[in-house]
């Protein structure tokens, strides 16, 4: 089995007990899961400074993974400390935003994500820069909704995803990225409304994760 | 999880080999089939090669593709793998693709170390076709053709070392082994670097894998039109 860190770069629940849950579903039977939250966290990840807040947090928590755990998840589309937490960790450690937009470049040519605020245009165009993907990113946006707004109402959440996936694709997107690991309740109901492949970036983590773990690369 | 593996060339001299090394990374409950063209190319390292090896490819995948999760055309020319994105609905991916995305989860910037010395511009060739070229430090051969890979393993060895040694040089921090069939020295290869070095035949078979986990399906909006019955066998009018 593989031992499998996810941290959850916040101090507020998130999914709670269904993250476990959601990680086996994701998984392909050989993991095993443990999940930590961070004590001093921010409540959710969808400005440029929460990301900062968290950055530490996550690196720490990496720091003391090693030689525990075979991999690590950073459970957050922004990657907050990803970078760093590899150095920190010596392990293969595994953003849902760099995982995600990358496996969608085997499944379409161009692709476009849909996150949270409205910030999330910007954002993900640095996120696509830095991770060397901009040429594939079609079109990127925020539904104006907070995170801990998308649970709210389900089906007013969807509509929106589904209204800005339209006009992704109208700008050539050919798969559709989630730019949220808190849409996770809403993915399933999304991907069987869109005609196109829509990709729930935590799940895209979890499966690279253990390709990662599987190649059992030496990391100096 | 059942994962097609093509080697597109015309002899099964690597097919048993690679079936072994790829079935240790991968639960026993995995079935892992190895298929060669019946007719293609000994090796794929010239465009005249590569062609030939395209058309095999396309035939094969028409032929028994649709009975897999994922495909994988294992060479690091990647012979055929957009084309066979119209053919099969299921994902089908090529170990320089993956291998970049691979890396670019390990490091900053990449030395790709190929087998023939006139192999380094195909490959940056083809880095700008995936969109990676900035991340790319360097692509260098090393003067050795792909059918001598193991015939002296410790001269291959050193000259991939060497070659990746002036990536490092240049700015890599990570190395990407640019032909599947330097897998052979992969373990020696690790031993001489100090940095994390990608293996493109398991690289490969991992994005494979992972996309077959998450039952994602290649997107028919845009340059993936999916091909019509009757051209679903490589283009040959039936």
């Amino acid at each position: 089995m593989r031992r499998i860190l996810v941290i959850s770069p916040i101090s507020t629940p998130g999914l709670g007990k269904d993250l476990l849950t959601y990680l086996q579903t994701c998984s392909d039977g050989e993991s095993y899961f443990d999940i930590e939250s961070l004590a001093d966290g921010p409540s959710s990840i969808e400005l440029l400074s929460d990301e900062v807040t968290a950055r530490v947090g996550v690196i720490e928590k990496a720091r003391q993974a090693a030689g525990n755990y075979d991999g690590i998840v950073v459970n957050c589309f922004a990657d907050p400390g990803v970078l760093a937490a590899r150095a920190a960790s010596g392990l293969p450690v595994v953003g849902p935003g760099e995982s995600s937009m990358l496996l969608a470049t085997f499944v379409g040519h161009k692709f476009g994500v849909i996150s949270v605020l409205r910030n999330s245009k910007a954002w993900v165009e640095l996120q696509a820069a830095a991770l060397g993907v901009s040429s594939r990113l079609a079109y990127s946006s925020g539904i104006d909704l907070g995170v801990l707004e998308l649970a709210d109402d389900h089906e007013r959440t969807c509509d929106l995803i589904l209204a800005e996936a339209e006009k992704a694709l109208d700008a050539g997107a050919e798969v559709i990225v989630l730019g949220c690991t808190g849409m996770v309740r809403v993915a399933r109901a999304v991907g069987e409304r869109l005609s196109v492949p829509v990709i729930e970036p935590l799940s895209a983590a979890v499966r690279t994760v253990e390709a990662l773990v599987d190649l059992r690369i030496p990391l100096s | 999880m059942k994962i097609l593996v093509i080697n597109p060339v015309g002899t099964d001299r690597w097919d048993r080999g690679d079936q072994e090394y790829l079935s240790r990374q991968a639960p026993p409950t995995d079935v892992i089939d190895v298929l060669s063209l019946p007719d293609g190319p000994l090796s794929v390292e010239t465009p005249v090669a590569e062609a030939r090896a395209e058309r095999g490819v396309l035939e094969l995948v028409g032929r028994v593709g649709s009975g897999y999760d994922s495909i994988m055309v294992n060479c690091f020319a990647e012979p055929g793998v957009m084309a066979s994105r119209e053919i099969v609905d299921v994902p089908v991916v090529g170990p320089c693709q993956a291998s970049l995305a691979v890396a670019s989860q390990l490091g900053e910037r990449f030395c790709i170390v190929s087998p023939r010395s006139d192999h380094g511009n195909m490959v940056l060739r083809r880095a700008r076709v995936l969109g990676f070229e900035a991340r790319i430090a360097a692509s260098e051969g090393i003067g050795i053709p792909v059918l001598d890979l193991d015939a002296h393993k410790e001269t291959t060895v050193r000259a991939i070392a060497e070659a990746a040694r002036r990536g490092l040089d240049r700015g890599a921090d990570v190395v990407i082994l640019g032909c599947t069939g330097m897998a052979c020295v992969i373990d020696e290869v690790r031993k001489a670097l100090p940095v994390p070095v990608v293996e493109p035949m398991a690289a490969g078979f991992a994005v494979a894998r992972a996309l077959a986990g998450l039952k994602l399906r290649t997107s028919r909006q845009g340059l993936y039109i999916k091909a019509p019955l009757s051209k679903q066998t490589g283009g040959h009018a039936q």
